[in-house]
């Protein structure tokens, strides 16, 4: 029976990776094998006396605390380790100082104690309660029982390395769940090995067609990031893959029925496991917030009540007023004249001022702020700020925004919301171009550079280009091509221009392009 | 392993599967400690389907035995087979044990 008993634990040790029910069973094998009520075995790390050892019981000894609390000295786990042998708990032979932990033991009910030893390195002891029967131990049951825990003992150790090592991923597994961005870790397959709890959330709240499946557990990167609402997600990733260093997408976006989220993605390497290759990890960090309220703040800033010039608009609005005044006048002579043709030619010429009308009080949004507000800033600065703020826009998602800036630009002195709104209207200006053409392959590029005495940007798009018709006539009066346009954005440009000391040019042509170049003067005194 | 029977307020019965070895040990384990827990004095085991017990099936229940009679109750064996029987002899369990034909027999036992 007692070979039999040994090769079932054998058995179930190399089988069961737990590593406390193996004990239990190991405890219960014996405690049955010796017809003992209780038993208890206390394991700790090889060669290590004085570290936190594990306490398992069954019995009574299961609700002992002081055998839970045993602490055996580095001259009693040496004496142990040397000795190896079964021995009864009331004479254990020690050299010095067993007095205490024999009494310990007596007091608990402990008759026999055998060492846990493994290659020279103590790991721990198990001992047993009397017997049910009262019969004692004899020779032949120390032998035994000597010969049972020596049998056992390696696939203890092995058991133990597992536990650890379940206990550390476990370790890991917990800081990973408690960080809120969302972790997803796949293999060099691009199967998803591991989400973490805050991924796999995020992943339920957006995507509405995952509880159709059972699980992502080594689902394929392009399952758990769906075209259908992760647009774009995995052509930018395996870009990114590609360049294979660390790399961040900004503002991916996610569209569902209800609501559009912006993320902003990692992508990082493991280092390289023998066993599996080095493994992607996408972080990702849900921005949508600090989005809008970036854009909250900029479309302030941008209708900001600071230096709209209050009397070129009132001006304006008294030019139209008198044009629409002497309109009425001249159709209520026509009519009391009964000449029908002359009052539907001036009625027509009315909706027209009309017209004119509305598109100057349209247009008043984008003639403002041109008020004063100078500083020292970084033309690239304000070049990143916008071009985060349009990318996330309808108007851009499908058109490709590069900047190449030059490190090493110095500051100027500039009011930055100008300088943004002059940037915003390029761009605005350069996408509707690009559109204008149905363009799918639209592209703006912003550079940066600088002379001696100049701090140069260009903007570059491949739009519709300008007719040399109209070249002429830009920035200097209310010109627009676009039908709902009113052309005071490019006439704000120019006094942004003006304010700034600075020089537009551009070249252009039709069908191809335009590209605009502003030039600022390094040194600029605005008195 | 079935589910616990209660029986009264102080007294509940577990049946054993056909085995009681190491893959279930703990499961009866944990069964005797709920009910002990719970409050029941007295757990009776029905024994009537083992065909096989093992080391870690006796020491499962013999853990439990010393909780039970400290509680003022008892683990209360019954229906065991020859076989059964023969194994509880050669470990020389049969004078701890209370052990009873059957289960109407190990219920009356633990009435007082």
């Amino acid at each position: 029976m007692a070979l039999d008993a040994l090769s079932k634990l054998m058995e179930q040790f190399s089988r069961q990776p737990n590593f406390e029910e193996l004990i239990d069973v190991m405890l219960w094998t014996i405690s049955g094998q010796f017809s003992v009520a209780s038993a208890f075995a206390i394991l700790q790390r090889p060669g290590k006396s004085r570290v936190r050892s594990t306490y398992f019981a069954t019995g009574v000894f299961k609700v002992n605390k002081e055998l839970a609390g045993l602490r055996l000295s580095h001259d009693q786990c040496f004496y142990f380790t040397e000795s190896r042998r079964v021995q009864r708990a009331d004479n254990l032979g020690f050299p010095v100082g067993g007095t205490d932990l024999e009494s310990t033991l007596a007091d608990a009910g402990v008759k026999i104690l055998c060492p846990v030893v493994h290659n020279d390195n103590f790991m721990g002891l198990i001992g047993l309660g009397d017997r049910v029967s009262r019969k004692g131990f004899d020779d032949d049951d120390m032998d035994l029982l000597s010969t049972l825990v020596s049998a056992i003992t390696p696939f203890i150790v092995n058991s133990h390395l597992f536990w650890q090592i379940a206990n550390l991923n476990k370790w890991y597994l917990d800081i990973l769940n408690s960080v809120q961005h969302g972790v997803f870790v796949f293999d060099e397959n691009l199967k998803l090995r591991k989400a973490n709890n805050a991924g796999s959330d995020m992943l339920r709240g957006l995507n509405p067609y995952l509880h159709l499946v059972k699980s992502l557990e080594k689902a394929p990167i392009e399952l758990v990031f769906p075209d259908m609402v992760f647009e774009n997600w995995i052509d930018r990733i395996r870009n990114a893959i590609l360049i294979g260093s660390d790399s961040v997408l900004d503002n991916m976006l996610v569209k569902t029925d209800e609501s559009e989220s912006i993320f902003n993605v990692r992508i990082g390497w493991s280092s390289a496991d023998p066993d599996n290759g080095k493994d992607l990890i996408v972080t990702i960090d849900d921005v949508t917030r600090i989005k809008e309220n970036e854009q909250r703040m900029f479309e302030l800033q941008g209708f900001a009540d600071k230096g709209i010039m209050a009397s070129s608009i009132a001006h304006e609005l008294n030019n139209f007023l008198a044009l629409l005044m002497a309109g009425v006048q001249m159709t209520q002579l026509s009519i009391k004249r009964g000449d029908s043709g002359k009052t539907a030619v001036t009625l027509d010429k009315l909706m027209e001022n009309v017209r004119k009308m509305k598109r100057f009080t349209m247009g008043l949004t984008d003639f403002g702020m041109l008020g004063s507000s100078m500083q020292n800033a970084n033309l690239n600065d304000i070049i990143t700020d916008v071009l985060s703020f349009v990318k996330v826009q309808k108007r851009f998602t499908r058109i490709k925004l590069t900047a190449n800036l030059d490190f090493n630009l110095p500051v100027m002195l500039m009011d930055t919301d100008q300088m943004s709104q002059l940037l915003l209207n390029f761009l605005n200006n350069a996408a509707d171009a690009i559109a204008g053409l149905g363009r799918t392959d639209g592209a703006i590029g912003l550079t940066t550079s600088q002379t001696d005495n100049l701090i140069i940007l260009t903007v570059a798009d491949n739009g519709s280009g300008i007719d040399p018709e109209i070249k002429d006539k830009l920035f200097k009066e209310q010109l627009t091509t676009k039908e709902d346009g009113h052309g005071f954005g490019l006439m704000t440009c120019a006094r942004i221009l003006e304010s700034h000391g600075g020089k537009i040019s551009f070249k252009s042509a039709v069908g191809e392009g335009t590209t605009f170049r502003f030039e600022f003067p390094k040194e600029y005194d605005p008195e | 392993m079935d589910a616990v029977r209660i029986v009264n307020e102080e007294m509940a019965v577990i049946s054993t599967e056909k085995t009681l070895d190491n893959n279930n040990a703990h499961e009866m384990a944990a069964l005797v400690a709920k009910a002990q827990r719970e409050g029941y004095k007295f757990i009776v085991i029905d024994m009537g389907d083992l065909e096989f017990l093992a080391s870690a099936g006796v020491g499962s229940i013999l853990g439990s035995v010393e909780v039970a009679r400290g509680m003022g109750g008892d683990i209360v064996l019954c229906s065991a087979s020859e076989k059964i029987l023969h194994v509880l002899e050669v470990l020389d369990l049969v004078e701890y044990l209370t052990i009873k034909n059957d289960v109407a027999e190990a219920e009356t036992c633990c009435v007082h």
